[in-house]
């Protein structure tokens, strides 16, 4: 009986720690990757306030302490309402949750208080891609040469075409890691001639420096023979 | 007197050594000069001179294109259109007539336009781009590629982007275009296509006239007049003009329906092409394939005589320069460095 006991217990103790550790390693493993997916953001930001003196944060996966805002502070952007806001020009500061386009262009303001001269580049076209539109008309995405992603802009009327204004700042930058990363690189086209080998180049001038020595020295002795002998 | 006599004697003899050591040193002298002007890198250094706003905007007047482009703009598109159409029934009877090919191709065969739109007088595009945050990705020249319906695999695409040295940019000699990593750290990447010259030395050594710059800065080439000699390609100093040695290839799921009489419209076969700048779409108010497809934002487009085009405020902010300063052709196809530098790749050169 007593040996049964034990059995019992030890069986029991066994499920309990096999099913914690199956349910337990699944979440801490995804709150890890993405712990906003457990809760929403209002659970702890209708009480909690933006910190002003901290520059990480692992719960939103941001790192301030590298890279090109590299000592900037969450609220020198996170800040809801305070006095600096007036100092701003009332430009709304707390970029929480999704905003829409027009939210989006409006928070360029807010990266145009340091980047000003970026800003007045992209206002005026020179910063930022550029693409167009035409009435109609419709961009088909293709597979084109070597499978490289290609749009065809398919309209009716191809003599009207509207250049589109630029996208926000963060539709390309990453405002926690401002920098713009070289992508991969695509091979040469097919069918190039080749650049000249360089080797082929001093081999040559060589070649071209012997021979004429050679027949330098090929003069000279004929004109020797011819005069002395 | 004999003494006198004697020693001019001698005098008049030691002369004529000091002539020839003379002359021989003046020779050694004149030839040390040349050496200096032709190999002197410092040289070279100080030609890559800013060009000012002034340089630019004081523009010498374009030549006029000859012919009535409108009506054979109107036969081409019709040619063409038949030809398509004959191509896609092709694809439809192989894949099926409700196939997304086919569908396509139907569409893009019925959308085609040869347009003729003129130069408008009051603009004069210019490109510039940014050495800084170019990458050598190469987007653009496959981007390029696919706008203009060039030739696929035979080595005809337009823009050739080259590495080079980054301390050494006016030594082209060392510049290489088959590159397969990047970017790398001390190289900077140069893309280069038609500078759309000023001076062009291309439309000066035509013998039939086929090649012209119009009113708004572009450098056109018209296919029919053009008889294939191939002195244009040899007269540019960018190499950047192209010799067509195969027939045109009509696939509808690869063509661009819009098209330009003088641009992008299929090239019959042994005619020269080039870069147009996208006359097809920057006549209409749209921008360049290439400007489109760059991933880093590297390349300007605009008119140079709008005060508020980005092109001007690249050449006022920045100061911009020209490849080859010396070859005196005066490109409207600017390099400059923004200082905003995109990260480089460990591992390559200095």
């Amino acid at each position: 009986m007593r040996n049964s006991g034990k059995i019992l217990a030890a069986i029991v103790l066994i499920t309990i720690i096999t099913s914690l550790s199956i349910t337990v390693q699944p979440v801490s493993a995804s709150s890890q990757q993405n712990p906003q997916s457990l809760y929403p953001c209002s659970t702890c930001h209708q009480r909690l306030k933006v910190n002003a003196d901290i520059n990480y944060s692992w719960y939103h996966g941001v790192d301030l302490r590298s890279g090109a805002h590299k000592g900037l502070m969450c609220s020198n952007c996170h800040n809801p309402e305070s006095a600096m806001m007036e100092l701003r020009g009332n430009i709304s500061l707390a970029i929480l949750g999704v905003h829409n386009r027009s939210q989006l262009m409006a928070d360029n303001l807010l990266c145009a208080q340091c980047h000003a001269k970026i800003y007045k580049d992209y206002l005026l076209g020179a910063h930022g891609n550029r693409t167009f539109d035409c009435p109609n008309g419709q961009a088909i995405e293709v597979k084109g040469y070597k499978g490289v992603k290609w749009v065809y802009h398919i309209c009716d009327d191809y003599t009207k075409l509207k250049q589109k204004p630029a996208r926000a700042c963060v539709e390309c930058h990453n405002p926690h890691d401002p920098t713009y990363y070289a992508i991969s690189i695509l091979p040469p086209p097919e069918g190039r001639v080749p650049p000249p080998d360089e080797s082929s180049i001093t081999y040559g001038g060589i070649a071209v420096l012997v021979t004429g020595l050679v027949l330098i020295a090929a003069s000279h002795f004929v004109y020797k023979k011819e005069h002395m002998g | 007197m004999v003494e006198g006599n004697g020693k001019k004697i001698q005098e008049g003899k030691v002369d004529e050594k000091r002539r020839m050591a003379i002359k021989i040193a003046g020779l050694a002298a004149l030839l040390s000069t040349i050496d200096f002007a032709v190999f002197d890198k410092e040289e070279f250094k100080k030609m890559l001179k800013k060009v000012g706003l002034d340089d630019i905007l004081n523009v010498a007047e374009a030549r006029e294109g000859l012919g009535h482009y409108e009506e054979r703009a109107k036969k081409k598109e019709e040619e063409l259109k038949n030809l398509c159409m004959a191509a896609a029934d092709k694809i439809c009877s192989e894949k099926g007539f409700a196939s997304a090919d086919c569908l396509l191709a139907k569409k893009k065969c019925s959308k085609i336009t040869v347009k003729a739109t003129p130069p408008d007088p009051n603009k004069r595009y210019a490109m510039a781009l940014d050495l800084d945050k170019c990458i050598g990705c190469r987007r653009c020249e496959y981007a390029c590629v696919m706008e203009n319906n060039t030739l696929r695999n035979a080595g005809m695409d337009w823009i050739h982007i080259y590495e080079m040295d980054r301390e050494g940019l006016s030594d082209l000699e060392g510049a290489r275009d088959d590159y397969t990593v990047a970017p790398k750290k001390g190289k900077v990447y140069v893309p280069v296509a038609c500078m759309h010259c000023e001076n062009p030395p291309c439309t000066m050594v035509c013998p039939v006239k086929a090649t012209w710059k119009e009113k708004d800065g572009i450098v056109v080439v018209d296919y029919d007049k053009c008889i294939g000699c191939k002195y244009c390609v040899v007269a540019c100093p960018y190499g950047a003009r192209r010799f067509n040695l195969f027939p045109p290839k009509l696939d509808p799921l690869d063509l661009n329906p819009n098209m330009h009489i003088l641009g992008n419209i299929p090239r019959p076969v042994h005619v020269v092409e080039k870069c147009t700048w996208c006359v097809q779409r920057t006549r209409d108010g749209g921008v360049p394939a290439c400007v489109e497809a760059c991933p880093v934002g590297a390349r300007v487009f605009g008119d140079l005589k709008d005060p508020n085009s980005p092109i001007r405020r690249v050449i006022e902010e920045y100061g911009v320069f020209v490849l080859k300063p010396e070859a005196g052709t005066n490109p409207r196809f600017f390099y400059f460095f923004s200082g905003a530098k995109t990260p480089r790749k460990e591992g390559g050169g200095k």
